[in-house]
């Protein structure tokens, strides 16, 4: 249960859960927040909308890896759970690997279903870094245009220098 | 000013000046496709720091250069400060020992780095406590002083203040001191003597 009323941030649909952390990604009033959540705390990091200069999104193999993984976890279960079916199974082993592969085919299922994977980066001037939280194509692409209008707003006066098409030098 | 970095090589990439909007790019490098979005801040010119004027007759000093001219009153101590000291958090002027102050007081969210959850550690000391056996009211005494701790501490920077964790964290640290107590009370205390002597 979390109490979010006085929150100034609100919440990215995007998220990237590890081994004992959590990644989640909020929207404050001029920045964007990555929090890094361990075992005993959060971590933070800020990127402020005006200083966002590029967005970057590298396709990945991280979700055809997990897939292979936990398919080999779920066999790992399932296959002495078949064997188990032949004769007279003990029913406090076979409700343990019953359960095992369950939730390794859920994993699974999710992992899948959540869809391809990928490395976003945030530049700035002072660090170029990887966003945990955009991890997949789609809740990256869902997440990068719903914050676009916001950063476009907040560089409002920043205008691209105009460059000579004869000389290819900027004006000043 | 400087072109945007391929994101797997980090070489730059050669794209038109002033372009801005989403495009797909390959790096000329490592040959890695990737998708790259640019904003006009990828163009700004990043201005120059000031240094602060010469302070000259009558004019306020800064307080720690004191050669140059106060710009600006520190929002937490007070002081002058000059162009160099001033930092800007938020809507506060601040000098360079009020920010470090804050921060390590906890008292900027603004520029915090990192909070520990006593809620949370509380719930991870509980349930630790669950396999500690004799210990195991230490652990339930540690887990229910974390978790007042944390329930008087601010909340996370989100907002978010982790009440179930703390609740949880209260209730199993009371029922494992509890339980212990009354097993221990059971086996070493009166009614003990009387399950003894029937076995006797």
């Amino acid at each position: 249960m979390s109490d979010a009323r006085s929150s100034p941030y609100t919440r990215l649909p995007a998220r990237r859960f590890g081994v004992a952390q959590r990644a989640t990604l909020w929207l404050g009033s001029d920045h964007i927040l990555v929090v890094h959540e361990t075992m005993t705390g959060e971590s933070y990091r800020r990127f402020f909308l005006r200083d966002i200069r590029a967005i970057t999104i590298r396709a990945t193999r991280r979700r055809e890896t997990t897939t292979t993984v936990l398919i080999v976890l779920a066999l790992v279960n399932l296959l002495p759970l078949v064997a188990l079916t032949s004769g007279d199974p003990d029913v406090r082993v076979f409700s343990l690997l019953a359960a095992g592969s369950l939730v390794w085919l859920a994993l699974l299922t999710a992992n899948l279903v959540r869809g391809p994977s990928c490395e976003t980066r945030f530049s700035t001037p002072a660090h170029d870094d990887v966003v945990a939280p955009l991890s997949r194509i789609r809740s990256a692409h869902r997440v990068i245009a719903m914050l676009r209008p916001r950063i476009l707003a907040a560089q409002a006066g920043d205008e691209p220098p105009v460059v000579s098409p004869a000389t290819g030098d900027t004006a000043p | 000013m400087s072109a945007p970095r391929c994101p797997s090589c980090q070489a730059e990439l050669a794209i038109a000046d002033g372009a801005v909007g989403v495009q797909s790019a390959s790096c000329f490098h490592c040959r890695t496709a990737f998708e790259l979005e640019t904003f006009p801040a990828q163009w700004r010119r990043v201005q120059a720091g000031r240094a602060g004027e010469l302070v000259t007759g009558e004019e306020a000093a800064c307080y720690v250069h004191t050669d140059r001219r106060a710009e600006a009153a520190c929002d937490g101590c007070g002081r002058f400060m000059c162009a160099l000291c001033e930092v800007r958090v938020g809507e506060q002027r601040l000098c360079v020992a009020c920010l470090d102050g804050g921060r390590r007081a906890g008292r900027l969210v603004q520029v915090e780095r990192s909070r520990t959850l006593f809620a949370r550690v509380a719930v991870r000391v509980a349930l630790f406590g669950l396999v500690l056996g004799p210990f195991a009211p230490a652990a339930g005494l540690s887990a229910i002083v974390l978790a007042i701790v944390g329930l008087t501490r601010p909340p996370s920077v989100t907002g978010r203040r982790y009440l179930g964790s703390a609740v949880f964290a209260l209730l199993l640290g009371s029922v494992l001191t509890l339980g212990w107590l009354w097993w221990w009370m059971m086996m070493f205390g009166g009614s003990g003597e009387v399950v003894f002597t029937e076995y006797e």
